[in-house]
């Protein structure tokens, strides 16, 4: 029988993000596939370069729309690292409790989306409704439903006050009654089984070579979380336990993910009612001190790293931001070709896609391209400030 | 005695006068190789101490060279670094051992153009199909203004 | 034949219950599902066009209508053309034998049963037809799955509709229809063929779950993702016509079609609208199945039809078989 190739992406309904799966076909069965990211890259890390640490947040919180807590948290610990103070510990579990509720609502999209990837469109408007709870607690705390930029370099931007919190714990009884109902559906429902169960089959093994992180390793049965493994924040002292499950498919990813939503709310609900009273943010110096620092965060997604070499100037010399999406995309390709034990239909593709939660944005992250011209270029911060005053002029 | 600086002690006597650099943070070992025990010091990081799980791997442009690091680690990240020459960057591929590496080494060979070698898969990954050759963003050398478009987009 | 009685059917045929019945039934049909389908899902569905939004089916469709029209390059044009015309025509000829205000329906005859199934494997072919006709992977693939599919259910469905046509001694619909007067088939012994009925018309509509031919997520929009403007409308016209049809043709089969109490006289008025209750009653089950579960995978349906639909209709037969 011959092959033929079909393209999906870079826009595809299924994919929200610019990536191109070249997938070889064999009538209904996958046997090859090939990937292309490079539809995105934005160049943020040499643009890192040419700002102060302290402008670098903002940049850094528009890596990802949807983990941007993550980002910001893993920067500001990051460059926190290379001066030698002590952050006052209630910044510490507010930075958690936001960072939790982010994954909270992280989580949910993703169950939305991957129930919409299986065509179970009901399932996904509930829990983007549901979603909508979280995003506006997020909005109370940090106001803003997206780019928070919670996290500072020296603490948090702003304090909770104790009617807010009260008002976050209520939100959190609602969200732990319908994931349990959402855990309830992926359990029982006959579809989602049918259409998940042995499906995107990653071992063991695989998952270990291929430096898988997050729920996708977490999936396989390992007991990977940076959150345990390499606490930061507040997280040495908030307990919580890391789920796993050893289905290794795309069900178990489901369940993984769902019940994390389940340890996030008992995490908030520690973080608040065991909130240390005291300052909030302390002042820092614009130069950090000369030295590297490498953090890791557990991101919605996995594990996501920060490295920078600073050479004691209010600019980093280097900064390396290394998103879970990257490190997923070796696992994704050992699930589209699994052999053996279950060919991949081309039905399961967007599902399989979908159960790494991938965010291309954050994959590729130099340049500015103007359709119209037909040119490719970057801009400095000087041109875009020439321009704004021509605008304003 | 810590656990890093008992790792790192047993790095010093397996690997001795190789090992050119080390330092020592919470949960954090950063270590400077030599080129030639690069391979030899992941290796023995990956296959006797475990630490199977590669983070990423980090090129700098530094003054007279570019400094490679590979990240490995679970729960104490090791930064195994080493030194390639800026002119001719040529380093062996990790793909062997970790098959995980693959990405991360695609990403520097657009980025900053070390070449790799025994790469299994050797392809632009990061930067778009049609980027000129030999322009790797990352170098300090990269001008962020280009008079000329560096490629032609497609469009109206 | 008189010019007055010619007249008479002429308005028959173009009016009520024929061509611009059947429009306006269908686009209400279509509005009941979306505004239904989204109540289930905790939206709001159609809002603007009309009170709660019944007009949107029509603003869609001129919408469509006055689209540029485009024909791809490399298109085969001849079925590219003849395909969504072929199905608009078979599927507003299909619901001429559907009896509407009466016993019978503007068109009836000896076996006219017949005819209805073999439209509706009719119209499956021009499907396939027409994903082949655009040369495009994500149609091919579609097309295939529309016959794959097809394969699946349609034994099935014939089965259960023999099993009331025997159990009516008759292959008219008129007849089955007086023979439902005392008891209605769904409350007798035929219960099993209408869930295997709604099953087959389900994945004949392509429908979740079995919307595979234009699963949106997996083939974007499968056998017909080529086609715009014109073409796009008069299939998502001929889908909807479909539907009408279909769930008129279960409510025919099984719940007794226009039967109900009447005030004499006024029989065609009462048939009517038991004809359209009775149908939106199959349709807000079709509507829930949609809203209930997720798609299922080609081999999945096919093993699905083969396990299950096949032996209850089997079954079902039987029973008929050994009642009669």
């Amino acid at each position: 029988m011959s092959t033929f190739d079909i393209p999906i992406g870079p826009q595809h309904p299924a994919l929200p993000e610019p990536l191109l799966l070249k997938l070889e076909v064999e009538g209904e069965s996958v046997v090859g596939v090939d990937f292309d990211v490079s539809y995105m890259h934005r160049g943020i890390e040499k643009l890192l370069e040419t700002k102060t640490y302290f402008q670098g947040l903002p940049l850094v919180e528009r890596i990802c729309g949807i983990c941007n807590a993550a980002h910001g948290l893993c920067y500001t610990l990051n460059v926190e690292k290379l001066y030698d103070k002590e952050i006052p510990s209630r910044a510490q579990y507010l930075r958690v409790v936001v960072e939790e509720l982010s994954r909270i609502h992280s989580h949910l999209l993703w169950l939305g989306v991957a129930a919409f990837e299986i065509g179970f469109n009901t399932m996904f408007m509930y829990t983007w409704r549901d979603r909508e709870h979280v995003m506006d607690m997020l909005e109370a705390i940090t106001g803003n439903r997206v780019t928070t930029e919670y996290s500072q370099i020296g603490g948090v931007r702003r304090d909770i006050s104790p009617e807010l919190a009260e008002k976050l714990l209520k939100t959190m009884d609602v969200v732990e009654e319908r994931t349990k109902y959402y855990i309830k559906v992926a359990l029982t429902e006959p579809t989602i089984a049918k259409r998940t169960q042995g499906v995107g089959y990653l071992s063991p093994e695989d998952a270990k070579a291929t430096c898988s992180v997050g729920p996708v390793i977490r999936a396989s049965g390992i007991k990977f979380d940076v959150r345990a493994d390499d606490p930061y924040a507040a997280h040495d002292e908030i307990p919580f336990n890391v789920i796993t499950y050893d289905s290794c498919d795309v069900f178990g990813r489901i369940i993984v993910r769902a019940q994390e939503l389940l340890e996030c709310v008992n995490m908030i609900r520690y973080a608040l009612k065991n909130l240390p009273s005291g300052p909030f943010r302390i002042k820092l110096p614009m130069k950090p001190n000369a030295g590297e620092a490498l953090t890791r965060v557990e991101a919605p997604r996995g594990e996501l790293l920060h490295y920078t070499l600073c050479e004691g100037t209010p600019k980093p010399y280097r900064y390396k931001v290394r998103t879970p999406t990257l490190a997923n995309l070796g696992a994704l390709r050992a699930m589209l070709t699994s052999k053996g034990r279950y060919v991949v239909n081309i039905g399961d593709v967007p599902i399989i896609y979908g159960s790494i939660d991938p965010c291309i944005c954050c994959t590729a992250r130099v340049q500015f391209i103007d359709v119209k011209k037909g040119k490719a270029w970057t801009w400095t911060l000087d041109e875009i400030r020439n321009m704004s005053k021509k605008v304003k002029a | 005695m810590s656990f890093e600086e008992s790792l790192l002690n047993e790095l010093k006597s397996v690997f001795g006068e190789n090992i050119v650099e080390s330092k020592i943070f919470k949960r954090r070992i950063f270590l400077k190789v030599s080129p030639e025990y690069y391979y030899k010091v992941v290796e023995f990081l990956v296959k006797e101490k475990g630490l199977y799980h590669l983070e990423t791997m980090t090129a700098t442009e530094l003054k007279d060279y570019i400094e490679i690091i590979a990240h490995l680690g679970l729960s104490t990240s090791v930064s195994v670094k080493t030194a390639v020459d800026k002119n001719s960057p040529k380093i062996v591929s990790l793909c062997n051992l970790i098959p995980g590496a693959e990405f991360y080494e695609r990403e520097i060979m657009d980025l900053m153009g070390v070449e790799f070698d025994g790469h299994p898969n050797p392809k632009r990954l990061v930067l778009p199909q049609d980027w000129p050759t030999g322009v790797h963003p990352l170098r300090k050398s990269f001008e962020t203004r280009h008079n000329q478009p560096l490629r032609n987009v497609g469009g109206e | 034949m008189s010019l007055e009685s010619y007249l008479i059917e002429m308005l028959k045929v173009l009016v009520f219950p024929g061509f611009i019945f059947i429009f306006i039934l269908a686009l209400f049909y279509e509005w009941f599902d979306r505004k239904f389908y989204a109540k289930l899902q905790n939206r709001v569905g159609p809002l603007y066009a009309g009170p709660f939004g019944i007009l949107q089916p029509l603003a869609d469709l001129i919408k469509l209508l006055s689209k540029e029209d485009i024909v791809p390059k490399g298109v085969d044009r001849m079925l590219f053309t003849a395909a969504p015309l072929f199905s608009l025509t078979l599927s507003i000829f299909a619901t001429l034998l559907l009896p509407i205000f009466s016993y019978k329906g503007i068109l009836s005859f000896e076996g006219d049963l017949v005819i209805t199934v073999v439209l509706l494997t009719f119209l499956c072919i021009i499907t396939f037809f027409a994903g082949i006709a655009s040369y495009n992977r994500f149609a091919i693939i579609g097309a295939e799955r529309s016959f794959l599919q097809l394969i699946g259910y349609e034994i099935p469905l014939m089965i259960s509709v023999v099993s009331v046509a025997l159990n009516a001694h008759s292959l008219s619909i008129q007849n089955i229809v007086l023979s439902q007067k005392n008891m209605w088939y769904i409350l007798g012994p035929n219960i099993l063929g209408f869930i295997v009925f709604l099953f087959a018309a389900q994945a004949e509509l392509e429908r979740i779950p079995f919307d595979l031919p234009e699963a949106e997520q997996e083939i974007i929009a499968g056998w017909n993702i080529d086609y715009s403007g014109r073409r796009l409308a008069m299939f998502r016209l001929a889908k909807n016509i479909e539907l009408v049809f279909l769930c008129g043709l279960a409510a025919t089969l099984f719940l007794g079609g226009p039967l109900g109490p009447v005030v004499p006289g006024y029989e065609a008025i009462f048939f009517t609208i038991y004809f359209i209750i009775k149908s939106i009653f199959v349709l807000a089950i079709l509507t829930i199945v949609r809203a209930l579960f997720a798609r299922l995978r080609i081999d999945q349906i096919v093993s699905f039809s083969w396990k299950y639909l096949l032996p209850l209709a089997i079954i079902q037969f039987l029973i008929v078989r050994l009642i009669v």
